[in-house]
């Protein structure tokens, strides 16, 4: 039997900058409104560990993995593309096909912008599941959940568009709650926010 | 509430403010968004994140990319 931790905990490989970050907040939210745990690796800014040996841990721990592919632009200042989110999902497929029992039952969401546009910088994922957010949260947020209330089979699951508007209740909610807390929107780690999102979905959903 | 079905998972590590600070500020900033009764002056709002000023990133520099 997959322990509880593993099987509900949805391991998001995103890019973390502050143009995608509507829709990171978004996946995060949708994720635990589904009633899964999101994990991510800027916990590891949390913690002492050494990144590598951190996204390894967490891959193992999560059934699902929730992989966007769409930041394939250049940094401004390096002229360079970003690879970890690419980088990461490997390890995810590669987990999923070299990894031991529930390793091997490991399953993906692999989010872009436009749903072909993979086929022409990471063919070899073809055959996987690809969905387009087009840059939409509200977009992106029905379709984590349509895929967890696919992969999960709970009928209980909120519909896509609930999810949405209690997401757009929570962003209104944010700025005076980070005042109440004595913490900066923008300085807000990974952990304060899922924290957040959790407690409030608990008094709120 | 949350359904029963659908069980709210508290998430791993631990945050800057105590679990009951964050549940106190929750509460209160609720309080803040229930609609006005009739007859009374309408609460001002908070604007909305996603209104006519973009929003800032949460993610500290360190944090600011993958």
């Amino acid at each position: 039997m997959p322990s509880a931790r593993y099987a509900r905990s949805v391991f998001i490989n995103c890019p973390f900058d502050s143009k995608y970050k509507e829709v990171f907040e978004a996946v995060v939210f949708a994720v635990a409104d589904c009633g899964f745990r999101p994990r991510c690796a800027q916990e590891i800014e949390d913690s002492s560990q050494v990144r590598m040996e951190k996204i390894f841990e967490l891959i193992e721990d999560c059934k699902f993995g929730i992989h966007d592919i769409s930041r394939t632009d250049l940094d401004a200042d390096t002229q360079l593309p970003r690879f970890n989110m690419p980088f990461e999902l490997g390890l995810f497929l590669g987990a999923k096909r070299y990894g031991d029992g529930e390793q091997k039952r490991k399953i993906g969401l692999i989010l872009d912008r436009a749903r072909h546009r993979y086929q022409a910088f990471l063919s070899d994922i073809a055959g996987q599941d690809i969905q387009d957010h087009q840059g939409d949260p509200r977009l992106a947020i029905v379709k984590v959940r349509n895929w967890l209330r696919s992969i999960s089979g709970n009928r209980a699951l909120p519909g896509g568009k609930t999810i949405a508007e209690r997401y757009a209740r929570f962003c209104q909610h944010i700025p005076p709650l980070c005042h109440e807390l004595r913490l900066s929107p923008d300085e807000l780690t990974f952990t304060d926010y899922v924290w957040i999102v959790t407690i409030w979905l608990q008094k709120n959903a | 509430m949350a359904s029963p079905q659908r069980k709210i998972l508290t998430p791993y590590g631990q945050p800057s403010r105590s679990l009951d600070e964050i549940r106190a500020a929750v509460d209160k900033v609720a309080g803040q968004f229930k609609p006005a009764k009739p007859g009374k002056k309408a609460a001002k709002e908070t604007p909305d994140r996603h209104s006519a000023k973009k929003p800032q990133g949460h993610c500290s520099p360190s944090n600011a990319a993958n």
